[in-house]
């Protein structure tokens, strides 16, 4: 069986969703056959690696390409010895029929300081074979002597219409039934991560190739939307008993609860008829005071009890 | 990739000509051998170690002490003193003057083992410089350990100083661009030469000035996309920060806004929505990155409300950030 991630991972620019202000760069590299440190920010699924593959392909040609590009990912080990074995392994040796070789650094959030500062001089030592490239999640992450001396190409989330665009791709490839309300659902629940997207896409189709907007939701492996749109329905009609006895339920089945107030989050700001528009944002904010607590390290029984019971006097 | 300019201490660039510089070379005449050179990245610490080594005549080498190999039986502090001392310390003829040596990230070496710095005082021959990033060295528990250095501090460079550095480079490399460009690169790289480089290393490469410059700071076109959002009437959310720095911005720009169009209850609302994201911010600079969806919203939603508000002529071309930071 194909790996659909793989068989709709684009090869080529053109066929990259969105972010054609980064997608114009990486082309001009390319035609130019030249390259520079780089730093490829944005939220996850949007196409930063899928960029970077794309790059080393168009520029080192499909038979070379995996010669001069390397990719390391965090489920390589990210101790510093680990990792400046391999680069100086990957780095020492002249690139063939190329100017230079890629390295590409994936989810390199997860890097530490050190090995950060170590991989700073790397970038300069190797300078003349080797181009780094850093794919990360939030640019803050990565040392200031790093991104001083890399160009930034910044991955936006992707629109409605993107994903819609992308759906619209495999639907027709693999004759799938989806139709605008299960499209939404699918957005809702990927958050525009096309690769969470196919994903779920691909275990449903094995399913039935009638995708509808239930299957998405109960199938998508995140918590059940309408319970805990129930709940809050509850707390905000002034049922405070009423919702504690359904987030208790919803809780005790092993919910983690930053996964929850990660939903409850989504579905105030996504829907109106939760909460009045009038006060989403007073809402939200106790929600934020709730999850930095939590972060804190105070009690999320607690914390959440007292978010339902806030929520029950706001009469929306 | 375009050239840049050689190492050489005429090409040393500083807010004010010649303040660091002569410091340093004073220092050097008057048989002065070790230095602390402290500053942001990006402000020339490496660049006028070089030149010196040049202008002398010395070999230059940089120690990174995160890149040294282990070495059995001896601990850190040991590996990073004997790296040095034997940089520093040559047997060969040709290094009978001795050598420049410059060791990156001082504040590693400190919290490894600050004796170190008053080990490598006996050392005779070479010039030895640390390089530090943050204020960390000027504690009081370090004072001791770095006596017998002269600490330089690097600023980050103002405007001017950069704007005739980038057309110095451009020039340099057979690149024309209209001075309005040269600006939005100078603001771009916020007083970092590295940065700025980079920038320009783009626009070679990509050399047209619509897809060139990165936005580095994306806390400079947040307004745009602010304007973006408003000017379209869009209510979809397509505002995103990636950044706490960007969110900061939009607090103040906002904070600036709420005044003209809420007053009394509403306007404390609104104020203690800003206030509240505000020390969100705080804790999203120790990494929880997960809170920036809340500030996101609120701060969108503070927007909008100023758009649904009051009939009022609102501003929104961004404020004068300098009134607010002078940095």
């Amino acid at each position: 069986m194909v790996l659909w991630v793989e068989k709709y991972r684009p090869s080529s620019f053109k066929d990259i969703i969105g972010q054609k202000e980064s997608v114009d760069k990486l082309s001009a590299m390319v035609s130019k056959k030249e390259i520079q440190h780089m730093i490829l920010s944005g939220p996850p699924g949007v196409g930063k690696t899928t960029s970077a593959v794309v790059l080393a392909k168009s520029l080192f040609g499909e038979n070379m390409w995996s010669q001069n590009f390397i990719e390391l990912n965090a489920s390589d080990d990210r101790k510093l010895s680990v990792i400046q074995g391999k680069v100086k392994e990957f780095a020492r040796t002249k690139p063939i029929d190329a100017p230079f070789k890629i390295i590409l650094f994936d989810e390199a959030d997860s890097l530490t300081q050190e090995a950060q500062q170590a991989l700073r001089r790397m970038m300069e030592e190797y300078s003349g074979t080797c181009r780094f490239v850093f794919s990360v999640n939030y640019q803050n992450n990565i040392i200031e002597p790093i991104q001083s001396r890399c160009a930034i190409l910044r991955f936006h989330p992707l629109t409605r219409e993107d994903v819609f665009t992308f759906i619209r791709r495999i639907a027709k490839e693999e004759e799938l039934d989806v139709d605008e309300q299960s499209m939404d659902a699918l957005y809702y629940v990927s958050k525009g991560d096309l690769r969470a997207l196919t994903n779920l896409l691909q275990s449903l189709s094995s399913v039935s190739k009638k995708i509808t907007a239930d299957v998405v939701y109960t199938q998508s492996g995140i918590l059940d939307a309408g319970r805990i749109k129930e709940g809050l329905k509850k707390a905000v009609s002034g049922d405070y008993a009423g919702a504690r006895k359904v987030f208790l339920e919803i809780m005790d089945s092993g919910v983690n609860i930053k996964e929850l107030l990660a939903s409850v989050f989504e579905i105030i700001v996504s829907s109106d008829d939760i909460v009045d528009r009038k006060f989403r944002s007073y809402v939200i904010e106790k929600l934020a005071e709730t999850d930095y607590r939590v972060i804190e390290g105070a009690t999320p029984f607690i914390q959440f009890q007292s978010f339902l019971a806030f929520l029950s006097t706001v009469k929306g | 990739m375009p050239r840049k300019l050689s190492p050489s201490l005429e090409n040393f660039v500083e807010n004010y000509s010649g303040s660091i510089k002569n410091k340093v070379i004073n220092g050097i005449r008057s048989g002065e051998k070790r230095f602390i050179f402290n500053g942001p990245s990006g402000s020339g610490k490496t660049f006028l170690a070089e030149a010196m080594a040049n202008s002398m005549g010395l070999p230059f080498q940089r120690i990174n002490v995160y890149t040294l190999e282990n070495v059995e039986d001896l601990n850190i502090s040991d590996i990073i003193f004997n790296t040095v001392y034997n940089a520093a310390v040559s047997s060969s003829l040709l290094q009978a003057n001795g050598k420049l040596i410059l060791i990156e990230d001082l504040e590693k070496v400190l919290s490894v083992d600050p004796s170190i710095l008053s080990k490598l005082g006996g050392i005779e021959n070479s010039i030895i410089i640390f390089e530090s990033s943050s204020g960390e060295i000027f504690r009081s528990k370090y004072k001791k350990s770095l006596q017998g250095y002269e600490i330089i501090r690097f600023y980050r460079l103002n405007e001017r100083i950069m704007t005739v550095y980038a057309k110095k480079i451009l020039a340099l490399n057979g690149m024309s661009l209209n001075d309005g460009t040269v600006a939005r690169i100078v603001k771009n790289a916020k007083g970092n030469i590295n940065s700025m480089m980079s920038d320009i290393y783009t626009l070679y490469i990509t050399g047209s000035i619509e897809t060139g410059i990165n936005d580095r700071y994306s806390e400079n076109t947040i307004f745009e996309l602010i304007n973006r959002v408003l000017l379209s009437k869009n209510p979809d959310r397509v505002l995103d920060f990636s950044t706490d720095g960007e969110a900061k911005n939009f607090e103040i720009w906002l904070s600036e806004k709420l005044p003209q169009v809420f007053h009394k209850d509403k306007l404390f609302l609104s104020y203690d929505a800003i206030s509240f994201c505000d020390m969100l911010l705080m804790k999203i600079r120790k990494q929880n990155w997960g809170l920036l969806k809340y500030i996101n919203f609120i701060l969108f939603d503070a927007i909008n409300s100023l758009y649904t508000g009051e009939n009022v002529n609102i501003d929104f071309s961004a404020p004068n950030w300098n009134a607010y930071y002078s940095s």
